[in-house]
């Protein structure tokens, strides 16, 4: 399958030239194109209209997708037990790597080498020693390094916002090793910040960078991952995590 | 072509499935799920109705808008170094795909329609590269050597048993005892654990996509696996597939459309994971940095032809598989009677017009009867949430068939319809004849073991093989009205 680059291009201009113009032939006004929304004011489902505290709403319907807030009690019920104060987020994570520490070798836990800086601020990388190896992925990480572990245990990561409306974790990656932390490992680690959530999907894709500013791939995420291929029952970690776990702070 | 279908045509398949027993199972057991999920979904919002409207609005704006939305996204996509490739028939889209994967072997798959409508895989294969479909489901009916029989739950035809077997053939390793079926959960981990290893080596990620959004240049997955998504960061090339109707105008608009898609197709309020690509991203030194090739095949392939005429509605589908889901024709003979990739109310109106831009004689014949595969109940019309009059564009086919020198063959057919002129341009004829064969009705249904009803009647022995004609009290009521007449 030999195509020189040239002819290649000739034949996508004519392709094209010939599929608009199929498509202006026809078309029964002819106008500009909307490159605004159709829509002047989003339509938004009532209860969204209605609800006042976005941290229950999206606390609840996050918990009803299977994702776990980690308190710095027990076990609490009760939503603002679920929002910790920043300076325990690093206490808080250590007590849960604790009790998943493994028998054998120490289990991995992926962050960004973009975000070291900041997670030692929060002497999170510090405080989990002895629980976990803290493990950098950078850009050059290609999946072959992978290959001896390929199920890495934990991965820690910024939420960007978290949206009421559905439960929703928003992550905008600025590289494909960003990325990697999102879908890899067993269990996905994630900070949000309380102020961060937002009530409907239109308000968090506005906050979702451009482009230009440096966006490679953004992802909406609801609860971990699953499928329900097989008879139709629902399992929980199809290829994605397992299990979504949430550091909710103030 | 790919093709399970044994029979030569919907009638001979759908007869076939009637009589499979697991697959009458595996359809009982997904049906009522699907339509309860769905429903309880739709009740727990009061304006419901305004989200479809609004959802809409968006599909018929983005159809019309087609041509110049297509123009935007290619020249934003472009600027963010992502490729644009333009694809008039599914053999251009192949001869595309085939040369961006030149000299690579490994490709993982994330779920696409348009890639099974391109038959995608066979021309991979051929090529000598080794082609791995990751959704559990589509990687299930890979294996399986088959189509899928639901856009959204291509398995759904299989049962546990089945699926286990599959797994144990292909995977190898440790045999468990003979007549025991593994747990569903034993099951996914092993496809996990599997694919996995397929994802970490793979050199190119071939995706579909639900939305092409124009303002941002970018490609919007949505899965619940995250096979998608996994397919797209692993491998150092992604190449998405994506029918040129795909495409809306701003994330504004997709946020519409996503709030009644996964609604309409599993119940959930939005897709696990909904992703956007597309973006140049930076690097680890903070500049602006590719860090992979990221390439869009737009696909035509009789699309363009359906823009602005009779067909013009069916653009906006959303493939949410509502319709399959709530079709008595679907939900009894499965998606495989249909005989290509697109089934339920939606392939019946989608297959015959996508058909006729390819070059295959036999499956357009085949499909062209998809549209007479309808008792235009309507639910297909009542739950879809654009709006789409998928029974009227039925019957408009139906036309089309008739009219045409192939329509109307065998002397059979051309008698009844000859007799069913007759009949109703005599109304006295129609009804002594009517009363009589109510009479013979009634006889017929006081044979031995079916009292009341009917089990074979001359002529339509097809449709008595699977149930019984009831003859009720209303047909008796209705012998004593027409007499009275």
């Amino acid at each position: 399958m030999a195509i020189s680059s040239e002819s290649d291009t000739r034949q996508n201009a004519e392709s094209r030239a010939r599929i608009v113009a199929r498509l202006r032939e026809t078309k029964k006004a002819k106008g500009k194109a909307h490159t605004l929304s159709v829509l002047s004011q989003p339509v938004l489902p009532k209860f969204v209209e209605r609800e006042q505290g976005k941290t229950e709403a999206f606390v609840a319907r996050a918990e009803a997708l299977s994702c776990r807030f980690l308190t710095e009690g027990k076990t609490e019920k009760k939503t603002v037990a679920k929002v910790i104060a920043k300076s325990s987020v690093s206490k808080v994570l250590r007590d849960f790597l604790a009790t998943r520490r493994g028998k054998k070798a120490l289990p991995l836990l992926l962050f960004d080498v973009l975000e070291k800086s900041y997670w030692q601020r929060l002497g999170i990388l510090k405080n989990v020693e002895g629980c976990c190896r803290p493990t950098e992925v950078s850009e050059e990480v290609e999946g072959g390094d992978f290959e001896a572990t390929p199920f890495p245990a934990f991965s820690l990561q910024r939420a960007v916002c978290a949206i009421a409306e559905t439960g929703t974790l928003v992550f905008a990656n600025r590289t494909r090793a960003q990325a990697l932390l999102t879908f890899l490992p067993t269990v996905h680690i994630v900070l949000l910040a309380e102020r961060d959530i937002v009530g409907s999907l239109e308000q968090a894709f506005v906050r979702v960078p451009s482009s230009a500013a440096g966006l490679w791939a953004c992802h909406l995420v609801s609860g971990p991952s699953r499928t329900a291929d097989i008879e139709q029952k629902l399992h929980m970690g199809a290829h994605g995590p397992k299990e979504l776990v949430v550091l909710l702070h103030r | 072509m790919t093709s399970v279908s044994s029979g030569k045509s919907f009638h001979d398949d759908a007869a076939a499935a009637l009589q499979n027993p697991s697959l009458q199972a595996a359809l009982d057991k997904a049906g009522a799920g699907f339509l309860a999920t769905r429903s309880r979904a739709f009740a727990s919002i009061e304006n419901a109705q305004a989200l479809c409207e609004a959802a809409e609005r968006v599909r018929t704006r983005a159809v019309h808008d087609m041509a110049d939305l297509l123009l935007l996204f290619e020249q934003r996509a472009r600027a963010q170094g992502v490729s644009v490739h333009w694809a008039e028939t599914a053999e251009q889209a192949r001869s595309i795909v085939l040369a961006l994967c030149a000299g690579k072997r490994r490709i993982v798959k994330g779920k696409s329609m348009a890639s099974e409508e391109i038959e995608l895989n066979e021309a991979l294969l051929q090529a000598g590269a080794e082609v791995v479909e990751t959704d559990l489901g589509e990687y299930i009916v890979q294996l399986a050597e088959e189509i899928p029989s639901h856009i959204i739950a291509p398995a759904v035809h299989k049962t546990r048993a089945q699926i286990d077997a599959l797994f144990r053939h292909h995977h190898g390793g440790r045999k468990t005892p003979e007549g025991r079926v593994r747990s569903s959960q034993t099951l996914v981990e092993e496809a996990r654990r599997i694919i996995r290893k397929k994802f970490l080596r793979a050199e190119v990620g071939i995706t579909g996509t639900n939305m092409l959004i124009a303002e941002r240049g970018a490609a919007l997955l949505l899965t619940n696996e995250g096979n998608g998504d996994l397919s797209a960061i692993m491998a150092e090339r992604h190449i998405v597939l994506a029918g040129i109707e795909r495409i809306v105008a701003s994330e504004k608009d997709a946020a519409a459309v996503l709030r009644v898609l996964a609604r309409s197709a599993t119940g959930q309020s939005l897709g696990t994971y909904v992703s956007l690509y597309g973006g140049t991203g930076r690097g680890t030194d903070g500049t602006e940095k590719p860090r992979k090739d990221m390439h869009v095949v737009l696909l035509d392939n009789g699309r363009s032809a359906m823009h602005g005429g009779p067909w013009h509605d069916m653009l906006r589908c959303i493939r949410c598989g509502a319709c399959l889901n709530h079709c008595p024709v679907y939900t009894s003979v499965g998606g495989h009677a249909y005989g290509w990739v697109y089934s339920g109310p939606m392939g019946k109106v989608l297959s015959p017009l996508l058909a006729e831009a390819g070059t295959d004689a036999r499956l357009k014949r085949r499909v062209a009867a998809l549209p007479h595969a309808s008792s235009f109940c309507g639910r297909c019309v009542e739950v879809c949430p654009v709006g789409i009059p998928l029974t009227s564009l039925m019957r408009k086919l139906r036309n089309r068939h008739f009219e045409r020198p192939q329509g109307i063959k065998g002397w059979k057919t051309r008698l009844g319809c000859l007799g069913v002129r007759l009949l109703f341009a005599h109304p006295r004829l129609y009804r002594s004849l009517l009363a009589l064969a109510l009479r013979l009705l009634k006889l017929a249904a006081r044979g031995k073991g079916h009292v009341g009803r009917v089990a074979w009647l001359p002529g339509i022995g097809g449709w008595t093989k699977t149930r019984d004609l009831p003859v009720n009290r209303s047909a008796r009521a209705a012998i004593t009205l027409l007499d009275d007449v």
